[in-house]
């Protein structure tokens, strides 16, 4: 007779579950990096556009990213979780015959063989759900490294802009105290850049609005995993990876 | 489709739109780049007209020291633009950039919310023959209007992501 035996030791992926470490806070150097560009031409802006750069192009994705990376991690282990539980209880619906009544008789070997087949479906189904949301939140993170790239050049330029407006303003004849088209060019440079900007915003603005919406609904579904969860390892492994559309949001900084 | 089946459906579709996301920054970056490389070339032309000028003396004595400085690799436009050359020349030339920027900050504000559609402001003066007035050319207006609207639109979405309820789920 053979007795049933845990496949794989589930402490494993769940205790990296309740804390991992993420590296992807790329918005601090960010932010330090755009605050280095415009030191001493970001008063410029503020007086003859009245736009604040920093506050506009620069705070917008300055959220916990960090916090982002750490929910990935927990959905890959979550994941990982998953599979094995998955696993377990394959092996338990294959259990021999020698475990039942062996005259054929006992009706409890089909029941629960079905019932585990089931259990380990669903278990196949919650790993595809928390691998993909582990690869939506990747992305996300990707994207947001992107557009921060794509800032940063852009903050460059406007702050070329107007190092140039600085310049020209201390020309004396041929600046625009002469002629408003000469001021028009670098006005209209500045608020090209300022429009660019705003657009690459946007854009991972409406990235995030998709990829919250879908992870609220994923993750509705994946909370019963929490008891479940308890039920294994007598903890809230899932805690981390349940709280991932909130840090999308802190991600780009929206909540408080 | 079971509804599991329905969400992961979803989630792939987020996964594609996210794609997506990464060509349209490639796009706009590379319209970035070609445009700022435009605008450097630009500057570069300027700037030789600028320091020809200096140096003949014909933007001041200031300038023509601190155009000789420049050339022997003393200082940098931008050294003096940001304040690090303290010398008295860039100091008197940050004054004046004030004075300046004074005149720029009253074309901006006489072009907001103008789009640049209308044609210049004309001042009429009695007895005199009607002339231009000393507004922001078109396309610095549309250029302000077009940022105007861009911000605009921004703050909508960030206004429906802030309103996503993110339930407590624990």
């Amino acid at each position: 007779m053979s007795g049933v035996v845990e496949r794989t030791a589930l402490g494993e992926n769940w205790s990296v579950c309740l804390a991992p470490e993420g590296n992807d806070d790329f918005a601090k150097e960010f932010e330090g990096n755009c605050g280095l560009l415009l030191g001493g031409v970001l008063w410029v802006a503020r007086e003859a556009f009245h736009y604040d750069v920093m506050e506009n192009l620069v705070y917008p994705i300055c959220g916990d990213w960090g916090q982002l990376g750490v929910a990935r991690s927990a959905w890959l282990s979550l994941q990982g979780g998953c599979l094995d539980i998955s696993g377990n209880f394959d092996e338990m619906a294959n259990l021999p015959e020698t475990v039942w009544a062996d005259d054929g008789t006992d009706k409890t070997p089909t029941a629960f063989r079905a019932r585990m087949g089931t259990v380990a479906a669903n278990f196949g189904h919650y790993a595809s759900a928390s691998e993909l949301t582990a690869q939506l939140v990747d992305n996300l993170i990707e994207v947001g490294k992107a557009a921060a790239e794509g800032l940063s050049l852009i903050i460059s330029l406007i702050s070329e802009t107007l190092e140039r407006i600085i310049i020209e303003a201390a020309i004396p004849v041929v600046g625009w105290i002469a002629g408003a088209v000469e001021a028009g060019v670098f006005v209209t440079r500045f608020w090209n850049m300022v429009t660019k900007a705003l657009k690459l915003i946007e854009r991972i603005a409406r990235t995030i609005e998709k990829v919250v919406t879908v992870l609220q609904r994923v993750v509705r579904v994946l909370k019963c995993l929490k008891t479940t969860l308890a039920f294994f390892n007598g903890t809230l492994a899932g805690a981390n990876a349940a709280n991932t559309p909130g840090a999308v949001q802190h991600g780009f900084g929206v909540t408080a | 489709m079971s509804h599991e089946d329905e969400l992961l459906a979803e989630a792939r579709a987020a996964l594609a739109e996210l794609h997506e996301a990464f060509a349209e920054i490639d796009e706009l970056m590379t319209e970035v780049v070609r445009s700022g490389g435009q605008d450097l070339a630009q500057d570069a032309e300027r700037d030789e007209e600028r320091a020809r000028l200096a140096r003949r003396g014909d933007l001041g004595p200031q300038w023509r020291r601190l155009q000789e400085r420049i050339d022997a690799g003393d200082t940098s436009l931008s050294s003096i633009a940001r304040g690090h050359d303290m010398s008295s020349e860039a100091v008197d030339l940050r004054a004046q950039a004030h004075v300046g920027l004074a005149e720029l900050t009253r074309l901006v504000r006489d072009a907001d919310g103008d789009d640049g559609s209308a044609e210049l402001p004309v001042i009429h003066i009695k007895g005199a023959p009607t002339a231009p007035g000393r507004g922001l050319p078109p396309q610095a207006r549309a250029a302000m209007a077009e940022a105007k609207a861009a911000q605009a639109s921004l703050e909508a979405v960030m206004q429906r992501v802030r309103q996503i309820p993110v339930a407590d789920l624990d």
